[in-house]
C-alpha cells in the first residue's frame, strides 16, 4: 500500500531522515513513534507530498506522493492545521469539497458529532471540536489512506477514546492509516504495526507486542493482603522486595504466578486488599531505543 | 472554476462577518467621511468638488492597505496554509479570492460615498464618468495588489503595521487628498509621486484624459502583480525544501 524506500531529507547540511525505509499493508494502522525532533513529522509530510526528498522513493498504491494527493486517494490531518478564524464547520466543509471536485459531505459533521455546532466559528471551537473538524475535513473524499500526526495531542481523555473509537472504524471500513503519536498507550492498543523513529533512523519496526518483548526485565505483581504471606511455597513468583505493607513479587510467568497468588490467598482466607501488575510496556522500549538514538 | 467561484464568495462572506474588515472597509472610512465631509464643506465651500474623489482615494486607501494585509497574513500563516495546500486549494485561489473580495467590499464602500455625497453635502458629481470609473477601477486593483503584498511579506502583526503605515500615512499625506499636493515641498511631491493614491487622486479629481496618470497605475498592476507571483513561488519552494 505505501512504500517508503530508502528516503534522505536534509535541511541543510543536517540529516534529519537517514535512508528511512518500511512498507504499510493494507488496512493496517501503522504508527510512527518518536522523540521530538526525531524526524516524523517530516517523513509524514514527505509521503503527504507537502515536502520533498533528497533521495530515496515514496509509493502510494503505485503511486508518487504528490499524484496520489492529486487523485484523492490521500486524506491529511497535520499536526498543526488551521482555518479562518471565522469559518464555521459547513463553510469548511463545503470548502474543501468544491476543492475535491465532490458534493459537500455534511454527513460527515453528523457521524463527527459536530452537526450541532456546525454553525459555530473555527475560533470558539474546542481543540477536540477541531480536531474532529479537521479529521471529517480528512476524510470527506473517501480516502483510502489517511495520515494523522499526533491526532489526539491536546484532547481529554474521553476525546480521546471518541477519536479511537473513530479510527478503528475507520480501520473496519477499510482506510489504512498512518498516524505519528507521542502516545504511547495510545499506540499499544490501537496500531497494528510501530516504527520507532529515532535520530533520523528507523530503530525499530514491529507489532507492539514484538517490540515491548524485548524490553528486558519480568513482570512485577504487587500485593497486599489482610495477613502475611508466605513467600517460601511459591514456585512461579520470587519475593523482590516489602515495602509499605506492600510485597513485590518478579515473575516470567504472569499467568501461572498471578493463579499460584491468588490460589494462596484464598485457600488461606486472606482478604486481599490491593493488587497490581506491573507488565513491560511500549512506552520502556521506546525511552530504551530512543537513549541509544541519542 | 465551481471551486474558484466558491472560494470568492465564501471569502466574502467570511469578510464581511469580520470586525477587523468591517472596522478597516466600513466604519471608520465612512465616520471620516461623516466628518470630514461636514468640516470641509462647511469652513471650504469649494470642497463640494473633491469631496467624492478624496473621500473615495481615502476609504479605498484605508481597506487596502489596512484591511487587506491583515487578512492576507492571516491567511497565508504558516498552519493555515499548510491545511489549504494538503486540500488541494491552490494559493493563488487564496489571493484572488481576497482581491475579488476586497473589490466587492470597497466599491461598495465608494458607492455609498459617492451615493451620499450630494445629499449630504451638495457635492458635486464627476463630470466625466468614463474617466472616474476607469480611474477608480485601476486605482483600487494597484492599491488592493500593494495590500496583498504587505500581508504576504509581513511575518508579524507588529511588522505589518509597521510597513502598512509606511505606505498609508504617505498616501494620506502626499497624494493630494489632505491638500493640494502641489503645495507641498518639491522632496515631498516626488515623494508622492511613487505612491497610487496621488495618480488616483489626479484622475478622479480632473476632468481631462491625461494619459501618464493611468499608464503609472496600470505600471503599479502589474509590478504588484509579478511581485506577488515571485512570493508565492517562493513559498511553494519554502513549504516544499
Amino acid at each position: 500500500m505505501i512504500e517508503v524506500r530508502e528516503v534522505t531529507k536534509r535541511y541543510g547540511n543536517k540529516e534529519v531522515l537517514k535512508q528511512v525505509s518500511f512498507e504499510i499493508k493494507e488496512k493496517e494502522i501503522f504508527a510512527l513513534l518518536g522523540p521530538n525532533g526525531s524526524g516524523k513529522t517530516t517523513i509524514l509530510e514527505c509521503i503527504e507530498g507537502l515536502r520533498k526528498y533528497d533521495e530515496g522513493q515514496i509509493k502510494l498504491m503505485g503511486l508518487n506522493p504528490e499524484e496520489a494527493v492529486k487523485k484523492g486517494i490521500v486524506g491529511i490531518q497535520l499536526q498543526s492545521s488551521s482555518l479562518p478564524e471565522n469559518i464555521c464547520a459547513k463553510d469548511a466543509m463545503s470548502l474543501f469539497c468544491m476543492w475535491k471536485g465532490i458534493s459537500p459531505r455534511y454527513d460527515l459533521l453528523d457521524a463527527f458529532g459536530l452537526k450541532e455546532i456546525e454553525n459555530k466559528q473555527y475560533k470558539t471551537m474546542s481543540i477536540g471540536q477541531k480536531r474532529r473538524l479537521h479529521l471529517a475535513l480528512a476524510l470527506a473524499h473517501d480516502p483510502k489512506i489517511l495520515i494523522l500526526d499526533e491526532p489526539t495531542a491536546g484532547l481529554d481523555v474521553e476525546a480521546r477514546a471518541a477519536l479511537h473509537d473513530q479510527i478503528r472504524k475507520l480501520k473496519q471500513k477499510g482506510v489504512t492509516i498512518v498516524l505519528a503519536s507521542h502516545d504511547m498507550a495510545e499506540v499499544e492498543v490501537l496500531c497494528d504495526r510501530v516504527a520507532i523513529l529515532a535520530d533520523g533512523q528507523i530503530k525499530k519496526i514491529g507489532t507492539p507486542a514484538e517490540i515491548v518483548l524485548e524490553v528486558k526485565r519480568e513482570n512485577i505483581i504487587k500485593v497486599q493482603a489482610d495477613k502475611r504471606i508466605d513467600t517460601l511455597h511459591f514456585k512461579y513468583l520470587q519475593l523482590q522486595k516489602r515495602d509499605n505493607g506492600y510485597l513485590y513479587y518478579k515473575t516470567d510467568n504472569l499467568l501461572q504466578g498471578l493463579m499460584e497468588l491468588l490460589n494462596y490467598i484464598r485457600n488461606h482466607n486472606y482478604e486481599l486488599l490491593d493488587l497490581s501488575i506491573d507488565k513491560p510496556s511500549l512506552e520502556e522500549r521506546f525511552i530504551q531505543i530512543a537513549k541509544e538514538g541519542i | 472554476m465551481k471551486a474558484f467561484i466558491h472560494t470568492f464568495y465564501l471569502k466574502t462572506k467570511l469578510d464581511i462577518k469580520s470586525a477587523e474588515i468591517f472596522i478597516t472597509y466600513y466604519l471608520v472610512p465612512l465616520l471620516f467621511f461623516g466628518i470630514m465631509g461636514t468640516v470641509f464643506t462647511s469652513t471650504m465651500p469649494e470642497a463640494k468638488y473633491t469631496i467624492i474623489p478624496t473621500m473615495t482615494i481615502f476609504s479605498i486607501t484605508m481597506g487596502a492597505l489596512i484591511g487587506t494585509p491583515g487578512s492576507i497574513m492571516h491567511y497565508f500563516g504558516n498552519d493555515m496554509r499548510k491545511s489549504f495546500k494538503s486540500a488541494g486549494i491552490p494559493l493563488g485561489a487564496l489571493v484572488s479570492s481576497s482581491i475579488v473580495s476586497g473589490f466587492l467590499n470597497l466599491t461598495a464602500v465608494s458607492a455609498i460615498i459617492h451615493t451620499v455625497s450630494p445629499l449630504a453635502f451638495n457635492a458635486t458629481e464627476p463630470d466625466n464618468t468614463i474617466i472616474y470609473l476607469s480611474g477608480f477601477l485601476l486605482f483600487l486593483t494597484a492599491t488592493l495588489l500593494i495590500g496583498i503584498i504587505l500581508g504576504l511579506f509581513a511575518k508579524n502583526s507588529a511588522k505589518l503595521t509597521v510597513y502598512s503605515q509606511l505606505v498609508f500615512l504617505p498616501s494620506m499625506m502626499l497624494s493630494g487628498i489632505m491638500f493640494p499636493a502641489d503645495m507641498l515641498p518639491k522632496p515631498l511631491e516626488y515623494i508622492g509621486l511613487i505612491l497610487p493614491a496621488t495618480h488616483g487622486m489626479k484622475i478622479l479629481s480632473s476632468d481631462t484624459f491625461i494619459i501618464e496618470n493611468f499608464l503609472v497605475l496600470i505600471m503599479f498592476i502589474l509590478a504588484s502583480s509579478i511581485v506577488i507571483t515571485l512570493k508565492l513561488r517562493h513559498l511553494r519552494y519554502e513549504d516544499a525544501k
